[in-house]
């Protein structure tokens, strides 16, 4: 059986959303004189659904060729961990701001981070994890005079 | 000539130059920096011009205007980040020169054409403000409307290969410009109960996710040593130089572009973004060799370049003669305009012609200056492709953070950056470009209260698009792009690769 091509998979997730979309805004009850809050919105995921339709129909006929630099095996895999793990650290990096400050999140996220990009370095990972935030906030609050996130944990 | 030599003694003094360097330097850095923009770094160096003279004040906010628009071609250039929305049109040939080794050839380009672009900018400005501002008030919302739908045609050029991806990004980027309060009747639509969402989307969330967090991400995703661009740049190598060949084929996009960026940025609400993709659409599509672009094309750097810098002088026209922002920036200018006491409009030439004589000369220096210390300090930006990327990129993903959180005030479009973070590498990853999703994004406010606007004026009636010449002149070219590129691609296709 021939695989699905990455374009019909994209298409049908792009379909999905339209009538996601679709539903709500044909739930809401439009205003306006002629052209209504919700008919340039809703005309709009009509165009994207015809477009994945078309991008779906193109990519079943005749499958586009893989890049030729395209990742695969254990390597993709490998790289797929790493963004996760970096989607998942930045997540943990803007909930903790509130909570600790931005010195201290920023100067643990940069450890992680710079880990996570191979500096294998300590005397490196600190400095910038010491300097970065440092010489950031004194910049904006100091400077510019724009607050960053203070600690709500510490004060 | 009194009035000349008046405005010459006004400009013609230490702190007004000295802040027009500054903000030169300013800009440059802020622009360079991905994350940060030109916009909020004009609106925080607001207050300090307050205590300045008129003069020196608005030189300063100038010089951020042209050092940042030109400055994001820096970081577009060197590490494939554009520092601003009006840089992403040069990282598609910029960074891929880097990566042949030749970013100094795309950084002197780049300036050379930044600085060509507004000079005849600010030569526009001197010698056509109120006939262009008259020419522009004849743009109305079907004007605006069709304009707008040529732009995101010519967005379907700019994505390499694959139309339809084209046309579904910038589709995309339009309907995600419709969450929200609806502009004309307040109503909200597309908010799914979230309260942080009646503002709709953060536009700076979306330009630093889409470009500075996707591509933090897509980096990580291949080898973790391995650098995408060139390091060592000696811009004395022959590589790193402008031969005569590369002006015979650069000068006319410049020139060509330049004009078209002083329309754009005489005509408000468009700005820079917007010329630097049309531009280098237009000249892609106009070029005997369109399959270049994208590959390396020095044209496609001039192109953008000097079409987004081109808008710098032209965008005072509406402001200067009617009192119309001709795009955020200036409008944040505005301010400074009105805490100085000077009322933009015609009137403001009838009573002030000193400031006006003033302000002409001051943009012609700040131009020249701007070449000067650009030039100067291109070999220290430069040193920064020698920063690995383990070092560089999670710095670039703490700023972006940062830049965020200083424009917004808010976690919630932290997040939201995040979240075009991850659609931004997920479209990268299958082959759809970003760049027509952040025009589409853009363009959305404009074609839809063009839409709506004309729609009231002709009682419903689809005819004003066409009756109208200007609107059915772009009206047309829309058409002609979508054919000239479906062919294209037809033919590429069936002829194969």
């Amino acid at each position: 059986m021939r695989r699905v091509p990455a374009d019909a998979w994209v298409a049908l997730v792009l379909l999905v959303a339209c009538g996601f979309f679709l539903n709500d805004l044909l739930a809401t009850e439009g205003t306006g004189a002629y052209v209504k809050t919700t008919t340039l919105p809703t005309a709009l995921v009509v165009v994207l659904a015809l477009l994945a339709l078309i991008l779906l129909g193109g990519s079943l006929l005749r499958p586009a060729a893989r890049p030729a630099d395209a990742l695969a095996g254990a390597e993709l895999r490998t790289g797929l961990i790493r963004v996760g793990t970096m989607i998942a650290w930045t997540t943990a990096f803007i909930f903790a701001l509130p909570w600790f400050g931005y010195l201290a999140s920023s100067a643990v996220f940069l450890v992680g981070a710079n880990v996570l990009y191979g500096n294998r370095r300590p005397v490196s990972v600190i400095a910038i994890a010491v300097i970065v935030p440092v010489a950031l906030l004194l910049f904006f609050e100091k400077f510019m005079i724009v607050l960053l996130p203070s600690s709500r944990l510490f004060g | 000539m009194d009035v000349l030599l008046a405005g010459f003694d006004q400009v013609a003094n230490v702190t007004a130059l000295a802040m027009i360097v500054v903000g030169l330097t300013i800009g440059i850095v802020i622009g360079a920096i991905p994350g940060l923009n030109v916009p909020l770094a004009v609106a925080i160096a607001l207050p300090i011009t307050f205590n300045l003279n008129p003069i020196a004040g608005l030189g300063m906010l100038v010089g951020i205007y042209k050092g940042g628009t030109y400055g994001g071609s820096l970081s577009a250039i060197l590490i494939n980040v554009p520092g601003t929305p009006a840089a992403a049109a040069t990282a598609l040939d910029g960074a891929e020169l880097t990566r042949q080794g030749k970013s100094g050839k795309a950084l002197k380009m780049s300036l050379y054409a930044s600085i060509i672009g507004e000079f005849i900018s600010d030569l526009a400005l001197i010698a056509f403000a109120i006939p262009m501002a008259l020419f522009a008030l004849r743009i109305g919302p079907p004007e605006i409307f069709s304009l707008g739908i040529f732009a995101l045609t010519l967005v379907g050029v700019l994505s390499q290969g694959n139309m339809i991806k084209g046309l579904i990004a910038g589709a995309m980027g339009l309907f995600l410009s419709t969450f929200g309060v609806d502009p004309l009747t307040g109503d909200f639509r597309l908010t799914f109960g979230v309260r942080k969402m009646a503002g709709g989307w953060a536009f700076i969330a979306l330009v630093i996710g889409v470009f500075a967090v996707a591509e933090v991400l897509s980096v990580l995703e291949r080898r973790l040593g391995q650098r995408p661009l060139a390091g060592t740049v000696r811009l004395s190598d022959p590589d790193h130089s402008l031969t005569r060949n590369d002006w015979r084929r650069c000068l006319p996009v410049i020139a060509r572009s330049s004009l078209i960026g002083v329309f754009i940025g005489a005509v408000p609400g468009l700005g820079a973004a917007v010329s630097a993709y049309l531009n280098y659409g237009i000249t892609r599509n106009l070029s005997r060799e369109p399959e270049r672009f994208g590959k390396g094309a020095l044209e496609g750097v001039a192109a953008a370049e000097s079409g987004n810098n081109a808008v710098t002088g032209a965008t005072f026209v509406p402001l200067l003669t009617l009192g119309i922002p001709g795009d955020v920036i200036t409008a944040i200018m505005l301010g400074a305009f009105i805490v100085h006491g000077l009322i933009p409009g015609p009137v403001l030439f009838e009573q002030q012609g000193d400031f006006i004589a003033a302000f002409f000369i001051m943009m012609v220096l700040a131009t020249f200056l701007h070449l000067v210390i650009a030039r100067a300090g291109m070999a220290a930006f430069i040193q920064t492709t020698r920063v690995p990327n383990s070092v560089l990129f999670p710095i670039v993903i703490t700023l972006s953070v940062t830049g965020v959180f200083v424009s917004t005030n808010s976690f919630f479009d932290i997040y939201v950056m995040l979240g075009f973070g991850v659609l931004g590498y997920l479209m990268k990853k299958f082959g759809f470009p970003v760049a027509p999703l952040l025009i589409g994004f853009i363009l959305g406010p404009l074609v839809e209260v063009g839409l709506r606007q004309s729609m009231i004026m002709s009682r419903g009636g689809l005819d004003i698009f066409v009756t109208r010449p200007i609107s059915a002149v772009f009206l047309f070219l829309a058409v002609a792009t979508i054919a000239v590129v479906a062919w294209r691609e037809f033919r590429s296709k069936k002829t194969g690769p």
